[in-house]
């Protein structure tokens, strides 16, 4: 319920143990390192900080570990620190020396890039006689267009047969089509068809060969698609061959996968081992360092250090609140949520929203409840409900290298099973009345065909409903704001704050009259008596928040502190009546979005009917089951969507508001865990 | 107000999140220090550009990624899914323009380069873009043809005909094709002042002063350019000046050109000028060898200045839409420059000054 408690232990050991002892604590990956330098002691002075020494050295690491990992991400590998290392085994690395491996690897894919690009240039050559063919032709008698703006050169004649590969071999680097147009007497008929610019190249290579130019309008003749058919297998041969080389490329990283991954490790161990090391302050013959821990593992941490030093190491823990008093002033304490792991995405919630000061409630475990509860009325429905879960369940198994994702997938399993229970409470399948509800039937409330005999018959009796559960969320906020203000010993808040005691009272006074009235037909209010003991007591009361500010910080009272007194009073007064008043019937939202869905459903349902009509054709029933589906998909995304939202706004603004103050430092140890991708 | 709010509401919240995804400052520091143009391309993969990746690993042709970046900033513009308001469309059709007049020019050099300087132009031809964004163009015609009447034939019917046509006999005398070029560019300018004139008050304000500020600036870059590296007297170089520019008018130009040392001076009309830049104005470039990437630059730093300031302003106008292109375009403008460092193996702090 509450933030984990936390130690502050102060260690000292001997300097040849520095090595072990950072591989121990690494290993145990439940130390939050912190600067001694705030113990102004002169003890200290003779110790020297050695993080600046270690900077540069962490600095390459990083630098490395980054570049493996960009090649490591082109092949879509992530790696990961494996459960099983031991740091102490993991040797050191030799920055200079992987870096000139990566640096081969690159020159290694540059190399194939470059070939890539020749081909990548040869098949632009291809595609642009392509591109001038399909524009002005190559049709040698019937083409009548102008060819003066083409850049392309149409050569016909006859070449001996021996001599084509010839051809081939000694003009293969420039781009040149050639369509064999028919073979007589030991000469191949041929259309040549090449880029103008390389004219003259292709002249001389073919005077050497024996070619023999033919008149145009000669015997035989051809058409665009035979030369395009010969361009076209000539650049499937040529992106065939770029799809090997990309697959080379591939093949560089791929094939060296293993030795990318071990260095990658053996560069993030060092890199965290370093990150120790630039906490130790030395001296010559000793090692001083600080950290946080969470209390539950004080026997861990003192067991390996004992262990691994063969007891030369001293250890002294301090609770928080001794180093408060130590350093005379309130210690930043980090904070640890010790949630089990099902509850993740929960946990994900809250701390989007801000990480709890230490020693706090953790709402994780009631945030739960209530987004759920919230989530489940305003989207009421099994078979919505398993969709929205099956989702979450495709989502998790495809994205689960994605933590982030992984959460969210695990959340719509949360709200995909939320309606499921809601959606038997009410008896709703895709829209459908087609089970009996538990609770009440909340498409026959709200479409006018409630049962009579139904407790909760129209849509007020829905909107009460959502307006006690804001009640209850509101009073627990409050409840938990009393906790930690008692946890935390801020006497002066739990009375005066808003959300204090006098708070609390004013709301519940409130919340009594409103319930009174709307108990008496709206016309009549409680007695006197009770309106000043639950509304004017708490607010008068509230007035002395000013004087007693005024007396407990030594001030003095003028003219002006006065007037602002009253001022703030008569503020704070409207804030909390407003307020209050604003957050309850925030809730009534709840009710408006499972309202919309229903009525949503309903919508299309009358479509549907009305497409089919009395006498429906197969084709009209057929179009009213696809309405009926396509109106449960948008309601499925829609109205998924806003409740999802919705809930998280009520939890974020309504209930968080009332005791979460966000402004607590998460715990963050230096672990193999440690998730840096 | 009502009005203002309807129109740019949606894109306003369409284009703030874009924005958030632009690439950070810290993103191109670390990828200028990549050791290796592979290396560099995949830092690209989780980013919006994770297609250059792909095309970078089918071909190996850094130019068909250039290719695939220039085609991305010229669809800026004419993005449907952005589902721009009806009130900005003129403008983001001038905008989109001035990519097709980038084509044209390009085709114009190929053609100059191939038919009169007797150059090779092989492979520039294969990365000229052949996507008509606002009228078909017939850039392979363009580059094929032999002479300057004929690249006139070949532009009949499209609205960049009259301008070509009046400056090529200049061309065609002076051995360049810088008088097209440059006529090309204010006739770019000129559309879009036109456009932005179209528009509603306050969004004619902010739009004609951004136009206003690149011209200012592309204004200052020619003077600079010809004068230290073409020696052109500011007589000539005052026909090319682009009209309607913000801040710095004829006669300031005039004292940059004849100031000595130029860079000194340029800094106290850019003070005088735009004196929410003042700060920006750093001593590197008190020097007269500032190199013109150094110059882009700053001159970029003055346009993102203003960007911010209307990023920070009324959000419902036509402000946010055009701080939006004007960031897209400099990061795509800053991919371009990184990469090609990479190419060439530039060092990493070098290529961190220019980018």
């Amino acid at each position: 319920m509450f933030t984990e408690p936390m130690l502050r232990f102060f260690a000292i050991v001997m300097e040849r143990d520095g090595e072990k002892v950072s591989e121990t604590l690494l290993g145990t990956g439940t130390v939050q390192f912190i600067s001694i330098d705030a113990l102004d002691t002169k003890a200290i002075d003779l110790y020297h900080d050695n993080a600046a020494s270690l900077t540069t050295t962490s600095t390459r690491l990083a630098e490395l570990r980054k570049r493996i990992e960009n090649f490591l991400d082109s092949a879509a590998i992530v790696p990961r620190i494996p459960s099983t290392t031991d740091p102490a085994k993991i040797g050191s690395c030799d920055i200079p020396k992987e870096n000139r491996f990566i640096d081969s690897l690159a020159a290694s894919l540059q190399e194939i890039r470059e070939k890539q690009r020749l081909l990548q240039n040869e098949i632009l050559r291809y595609e642009e006689i392509k591109h001038h063919i399909d524009r002005y032709g190559s049709d040698n008698y019937s083409t009548t267009i102008d060819r003066n703006y083409s850049y392309i050169s149409l050569k016909q004649g006859m070449l001996p047969s021996d001599a084509e590969p010839l051809l081939k071999t000694q003009i293969h680097t420039i781009p040149l089509v050639p369509v064999l147009l028919g073979e007589k007497d030991g000469y191949r008929h041929m259309l040549l068809v090449f880029m103008k610019r390389d004219s003259s190249r292709i002249e001389s290579v073919l005077s050497t060969l024996g070619w023999q130019d033919r008149e145009t309008g000669s015997a035989y003749a051809t058409s665009n698609n035979d030369t395009i058919a010969a361009i076209d297998e000539k650049l499937d041969t040529l992106r065939g061959q770029q799809r090997e080389f990309q697959h080379a490329g591939q093949a560089v990283i791929t094939d060296r996968k293993d030795i990318l991954l071990d260095t990658w490790v053996r560069i993030r161990v060092n890199e965290l081992l370093l990150n120790v090391r630039s906490a130790f302050n030395r001296s010559d013959r000793t090692i001083l360092f600080s950290g946080w821990l969470p209390s539950a593992q004080r026997r861990l941490i003192y067991d390996s250090l004992q262990k691994v030093t063969a007891g030369r190491c001293h250890i002294e823990w301090f609770a928080p609140g001794a180093i408060s008093d130590l350093l005379e002033e309130p210690v930043k304490v980090p904070v640890k949520l010790n949630n089990p792991k099902f509850l993740a995405p929960f946990q994900m919630l809250v701390t989007n929203f801000g990480i709890p000061e230490y020693g706090t409630i953790d709402p994780t475990p009631f945030l739960v409840i209530t987004y759920l509860t919230m989530f489940g009325l305003m989207f009421a429905d099994i078979g919505h409900g398993l969709m929205v879960a099956l989702a979450g369940i495709a989502g998790g198994m495809l994205l689960k290298d994605k933590p982030t994702y992984r959460k969210l997938s695990a959340l719509l399993v949360w709200c995909g099973g939320a309606s499921i229970i809601t959606g038997f409470l009410f008896g709703s399948f895709f829209g459908y009345n087609i089970i009996k509800p538990l609770w009440f039937d909340f498409h026959g409330v709200v479409t006018n065909n409630a049962h009579s005999s139904s407790k909760i018959a129209s849509i007020f009796d829905i909107l009460g409903i959502t307006v006690r559960f804001g009640i209850t969320v509101i009073s627990c906020g409050l409840l938990f704001n009393w906790i930690n203000l008692i946890r935390k010993r801020e006497w002066f808040e739990l009375v005066f704050e808003k959300g204090g005691f006098l708070g609390g009272w004013m709301y519940w006074g409130g919340i009594y009259c409103g319930w009174y009235m709307v108990g008496h037909g709206y016309n009549e209010l409680p007695s006197p008596g009770t309106l000043v003991v639950l509304v004017v007591v708490p607010a008068v009361c509230l007035f002395f928040k000013g004087p007693i500010h005024i007396i407990k910080h030594h001030s003095r009272f003028t003219i002006t502190s006065v007037i602002q007194m009253v001022m703030e009073w008569v503020v704070e007064l409207l804030e909390i009546f407003s307020g209050y008043l604003s957050n309850t019937l925030s809730f009534m939202r709840v009710a408006g979005l499972g309202i919309a869905h229903v009525s949503l459903m309903a919508s299309f349902f009358t479509m549907a009917a009305m497409m089919k009509g009395d006498n429906p054709s197969t084709l009209q029933s057929i179009g009213a089951v696809l309405l009926i589906i396509a109106g449960n998909a948008l309601v499925i995304g829609l109205e998924g969507l806003s409740a999802g939202i919705q809930a998280l706004r009520l939890n974020y603004y309504e209930f968080f508001t009332k005791f979460f103050l966000g402004t607590g430092k998460l715990f963050n140890p230096v672990s193999l865990r440690d998730n840096i991708i | 107000m009502i009005s203002e709010t309807y129109t740019y509401a949606e894109i306003n919240a369409k284009l703030r999140a874009r924005i958030s995804r632009v690439l950070t400052e810290d993103f191109f520091i670390h990828l200028s220090q990549s050791r290796s143009l592979t290396e560099m391309l995949n830092s690209f993969r989780n980013t919006d550009y994770s297609e250059i990746v792909e095309i970078y690993e089918r071909t190996g042709d850094l130019s068909m990624v250039e290719l695939h970046l220039f085609m991305l900033e010229s669809s800026l513009f004419s993005d449907a899914t952005l589902r721009l308001p009806g009130i900005v469309l003129p403008l983001a059709r001038a905008y989109a323009a001035g990519y097709e007049i980038e084509n044209l020019k390009n085709a114009l050099y190929l053609f100059f380069d191939h038919q009169i300087r007797k150059r090779q132009i092989d492979n520039a031809v294969h990365y000229l873009m052949r996507k008509t964004i606002c009228c078909p163009i017939p850039f392979d015609a363009i580059i094929a043809s032999s002479t300057y009447e004929e690249v006139a034939g070949h532009l009949a019917g499209t609205p960049y005909a009259d301008v070509v046509n009046q400056y090529l006999p200049e061309a065609q005398s002076t051995y360049s094709l810088f008088p097209v070029s440059s006529a090309l560019d204010r006739y770019y300018y000129a559309q879009l002042i036109t456009a932005a004139r179209s528009l509603e008050k306050r969004d004619r304000t902010i739009a004609l002063r951004l136009i206003g500020i690149e011209i200012d600036l592309q204004n200052i870059s020619w003077i600079i350019r010809f004068r230290v590296f073409y020696s052109m007297p500011f007589e000539r170089i005052s026909n090319y000046i682009i009209p309607d520019g913000y801040a710095v008018k004829f006669t300031s130009l005039q004292e940059i050109y004849h100031a000595k040392p130029m860079m000194a001076n340029l800094q106290t009309v850019l003070r005088k000028t735009y004196p929410g830049i003042a700060m920006l104005l750093t001593a590197e470039i008190d020097q007269e060898q500032a190199g013109p990437a150094l110059l882009e630059q700053l001159l970029d730093r003055i346009i993102l200045h203003e960007v911010d300031r209307i990023l920070s302003g009324y959000p419902f106008t036509i402000g946010i839409l055009l701080a939006y292109f004007i960031l897209k375009r400099h990061e795509i403008r800053r991919i371009r420059t990184v990469l090609n460092a990479g190419n060439y193996s530039i060092n990493p702090e070098r290529t961190a000054k220019y980018i």
